[in-house]
């Protein structure tokens, strides 16, 4: 299904690109006019020029490229000083480039035609030529540039202007402005900024409700006292009659500006995160401008390799950040190619083994939540995990016990270590271009992850599970040496709970034993110089992060939770600073620093010296504590449970008391987070049972609940609970505080 | 917020220096120029006076708090969240081999103007705003070593102290 591509789809953005880029070479040829030896205009020149040559070549703009093509050569021949830019030459460039503008007006106007460029391209050859061939008479030159400088330049009679009228462009039909990416940066910043202010009205809201359940106990308090007064009269009973109504009636006006002010607040919330949405699409451009190219490459790839291909492009509309797009298609063309040369067997081949001829390629891509999947998938003999652990053995990249370990993911991931192929032919085309470990790389710079599927002689599937924008990233906040840090999500395995005793103190450095892999380990406190954290810590969590396939700790004092960041780009003077990667602002203002994890690693490894294959040291993972988390409202109990999984615990669900107990005797719990209100068996009903089993007796019980009056409290506290956190004041830091303080994790 | 209120007349830039400075913001140069005495900001980096044109500056905040950067050249301090916008703030006194003094207890960040990243740099305190002839501008000090001398575009003598006029494109030269 290969859609043939047509070129005059994309001269619009042909027009503008060229125009811009036409006026820039125009001003570089003047500055060299001025002064041949600068070096920056020189290269600008020739970037310039590169760029354009390389569009139109794209677009079959074959009269353009090659008198670009020719330019292009002057200024090389130039600047290795084999050619002198005198007045001749600069005035061939200047005609050139007038030549081309208005060729590329000619192009905006709808006229297709080419021109006729072969007395241009003479020219310069002769100015080019004259070190090598023989030489050329000036006059010679002149006479083949087929208009001076001062004279118009109109190639076509029929250009679509008038005569005795100046040069004009025809109006373009695409309906778009330019504007500077740091306009477009600012406006973001001003989104970011705005759904922060609203993250703390929220917050305020959630004062005043607490605000308004105070006045409503003081009510209540009120009311008691009143009722062991004698009734009627003018004596203090009635005093406090008044009062009684007096907090009835604020607290009743409290709460409806409550209400209302929530509304607005949802409201603006929507709104500002339509803004915010809006503002990351206006750097997202369609993945087709990426896609579109494909359809001839696979084919010219394929006539290559001898392969017949049907190649199928999905999802060219679904849009991507800018940043991402500009990257990502150097490692889709090698997958691509790899599909093609590797995957894909010859026709012959597949007749053989009873396939159609012509091999399935497809390219598609799909938006899911966040996250953009494009996948590359083909129907050829698949990576056959034998190959790769026969290959990874010749190459002597891991030991033959270790390799019995492996799991087939871990195989599979074999061919993203450097310099590993398997192909037995060693083809012009994969021995050129980036490797698999680049493809790696790249995709988890941009925060993504790849991921291979195979069927051994039915086809193999890569992934590439990238972000929707780079603007927003998803991470883990952790806390070292007293700052806060954020961990893009992406570069996390997991997190473990390591004791002091864990820890093995190697010649290289710290490692740690993580299911039966011993890595290297790093804290973060150290790593940065800042101060340990204060007091005996029992256990430090641990984030198990995977960097050019290698896996590593990196000791934190805390993990706090897991959000949606804003990611700002570090500039000018911190730009180089590779430790991060970039930085973001809190909802409290705070600055958070955002960590790479590859230089991180680098840091790791070269610090204390560890290899990571080197070292060799035994350790016992701790399992991280099971929390059992009653609750039924499904909402509310995945919130739960997902600040628990963040904080590096396993969490369980059950929806109500019944099921709770169920759980806790099948499964050996170290806590349990409990509603109140529930079907079948509410919270305190569950905990007074819990109290009265000996073998669930001594697991903590925290109570979270909606109900805040002190006689619930108390009941609480009562049946047995260890800690009671009302919803209004719930915090997942306080709950995460109790939690550790219940079992000492 | 209201505890934030009730402090911050403490050490809060004088009021004419924040008008000064808001003037200068879309004050033509040739102005200026035909006055010949140009504004300065004199600020404090431990016991002494340093002068900035007013003219390269564009606010001049209170420093809450500054997110320290690891691994960053000793010139940054770190960087300071200033109305959502994160500026890279710059300790002078590090780049200009300044004894480093005990951190003051409300120190300022002087905000550039026209610089291609947002940049700052962290002061004491801020003394006032001179009018300066460049015929009262002296030539740096031939005693001081020239890794210090080369940020400056020499000294200004006010009220018996030496005021060190800083050439502002050396300083902030990465």
């Amino acid at each position: 299904m290969v859609s043939p591509l047509d070129p005059f789809a994309f001269i619009g953005q042909f027009v503008e690109e060229a125009r811009e880029r036409l006026r820039s070479l125009d001003d570089s040829l003047l500055s060299l006019e001025r002064d041949p030896k600068a070096g920056e205009a020189m290269r600008e020149a020739l970037r310039q020029a590169h760029s354009l040559k390389g569009s139109a070549k794209m677009l079959g703009l074959n009269d353009i490229s090659r008198l670009v093509h020719r330019m292009e050569d002057l200024l090389v021949a130039a600047r290795e000083d084999r050619v002198a830019l005198d007045a001749r030459a600069f005035d061939a460039l200047f005609t050139g480039v007038d030549a081309l503008t208005s060729r590329v007006d000619q192009l905006a106007g709808g006229i297709r035609e080419p021109m006729d460029v072969t007395p241009f391209c003479r020219a310069f050859d002769a100015l080019t030529g004259s070190s090598e061939g023989p030489a050329v008479p000036a006059e010679e030159v002149e006479a083949a540039m087929p208009a001076a400088p001062a004279q118009p330049l109109v190639a076509a009679p029929d250009a679509g202007t008038q005569a005795g009228l100046p040069r004009q462009a025809a109006p373009e039909v695409r309906r778009s402005v330019r504007v500077l990416v740091e306009k477009i940066d600012g406006l973001a910043n001003l989104a970011a900024e705005m759904v922060i202010q609203n993250l703390q009205a929220s917050e305020r809201a959630g004062e005043l409700r607490h605000q308004e359940s105070l006045l409503r106990q003081l009510k209540n308090r009120l009311q008691v006292i009143r009722q062991g007064l004698p009734s009627g009269g003018n004596g203090v009973g009635s005093r406090l009659d008044e009062y009684v109504d007096l907090v009835e009636g604020a607290g009743r006006r409290m709460r409806q500006f409550v209400e209302e002010f929530s509304g607005d607040q949802v409201r603006m919330n929507l709104v500002t995160e339509e803004l915010r949405q809006t503002v990351i699409g206006l750097t997202m451009l369609p993945l087709s401008t990426v896609f579109d190219a494909f359809p001839r490459a696979v084919r010219d790839l394929a006539r290559d390799f001898g392969k017949e291909v049907e190649f199928t492009v999905r999802g060219r509309e679904t849009e991507l950040d800018k940043k991402i797009i500009e990257q990502i298609n150097e490692p889709l063309v090698h997958l691509v190619r790899n599909a093609i040369d590797h995957g894909i067997e010859s026709p012959a081949d597949r007749v053989r083994q009873g396939k159609p001829r012509q091999g399935q390629l497809l390219l598609s891509a799909e938006q899911q939540g966040n996250r953009i999947l494009i996948t590359i998938q083909d129907d050829g003999r698949g990576i056959d995990p034998a190959t790769l652990r026969a290959a990874a053995l010749t190459r002597r990249l891991v030991s033959e016990e270790e390799l019995e370990r492996w799991s087939e993911e871990d195989v599979l991931g074999l061919i993203f270590h450097p310099g590993f192929s398997t192909s037995r032919t060693v083809t012009d085309v994969s021995g050129r271009g980036v490797g698999m470990d680049v493809v790696k790389q790249t995709v988890e710079r941009l925060h993504g992850a790849i991921r291979i599927h195979s069927q051994p002689g039915r086809g193999a599937d890569v992934v590439l599970d990238l972000p929707l924008s780079l603007a927003l990233i998803r991470a883990l906040l952790v806390e070292g040496g007293g700052e806060l840090f954020a961990l893009p999500t992406t570069a996390v395995e997991r997190i473990v709970y390591v004791e002091p005793q864990q820890i093995r103190m190697l010649q290289e450095g710290e490692a740690l034993e993580v299911s039966g892999e011993t890595v290297p380990l790093v804290s973060l406190d150290r790593l940065f110089q800042l101060p340990p954290p204060a007091g005996p810590l029992l256990r430090r969590p641990v984030l198990v992060a995977r960097a050019f396939d290698h896996r590593f700790g990196i000791m934190v004092d805390a993990v706090h939770h897991e959000q949606e960041l804003v990611f700002r780009e570090l500039r000018g003077r911190l730009r180089d600073h590779r430790s991060f990667s970039g930085a973001t602002v809190l909802g409290d203002g705070r600055i958070v620093l955002i960590l790479e994890v590859h230089e991180i690693f680098q840091l790791a490894v070269r610090t204390p010296a560890i290899r990571a294959s080197a070292v060799r040291a035994v350790a016992r993972e701790i399992q991280p504590g099971l929390i059992l988390v009653v609750e039924d409202s499904f909402i509310t109990g995945e919130l739960e449970r997902n600040i628990l999984i963040a904080a590096g615990y396993r969490a369980e669900l059950a929806h109500d008391g019944v099921h709770g107990l169920e759980v806790l005797r099948q499964k050996k719990c170290d806590l349990v987070i409990a509603d109140v209100d529930m079907p079948r068996m509410d919270g305190f009903e569950l905990t007074s049972r819990m109290r009265a089993d000996d073998r669930l007796r001594d697991i903590p019980v925290i109570i979270v609940t909606a109900r805040e009056s002190p006689e619930d409290r108390r009941r609480g506290i009562e049946v047995g609970a260890d800690a009671y956190v009302t919803k209004s004041e719930f915090n997942q830091r306080q709950l995460l505080e109790t939690i550790q303080r219940l079992i000492g994790r | 917020m209201a505890n934030e209120d009730r402090e911050r007349p403490v050490g809060e830039p004088p009021e004419q220096i924040l008008k000064a400075i808001e003037q200068q913001r879309g004050a033509g140069e040739q102005r200026i120029a035909e006055q010949e005495r140009v504004q300065y900001l004199g600020f404090y980096l431990g016991q002494e006076v340093y002068a900035l044109p007013l003219r390269q500056l564009r606010e001049v905040e209170r420093v809450t708090r500054i997110r320290s950067v690891p691994g960053a050249p000793a010139s940054v301090a770190g960087l300071v969240n200033l109305r959502g916008e994160i500026i890279c703030a710059l300790n002078p006194k590090a780049i200009l081999s300044c004894p480093e003094t005990a951190p003051a207890e409300t120190s300022f960040l002087v905000v550039l103007r026209g610089s291609e990243e947002p940049l700052g740099l962290v002061v004491d305190s801020i003394a006032d705003i001179y009018e300066l002839s460049p015929d009262q501008i002296e030539s740096p000090l031939a005693t001081w070593p020239s890794e210090r001398a080369q940020f400056f575009v020499g000294t200004v003598r006010v009220q018996d102290a030496l005021m060190g006029v800083l050439d502002l494109e050396r300083m902030i030269a990465p």
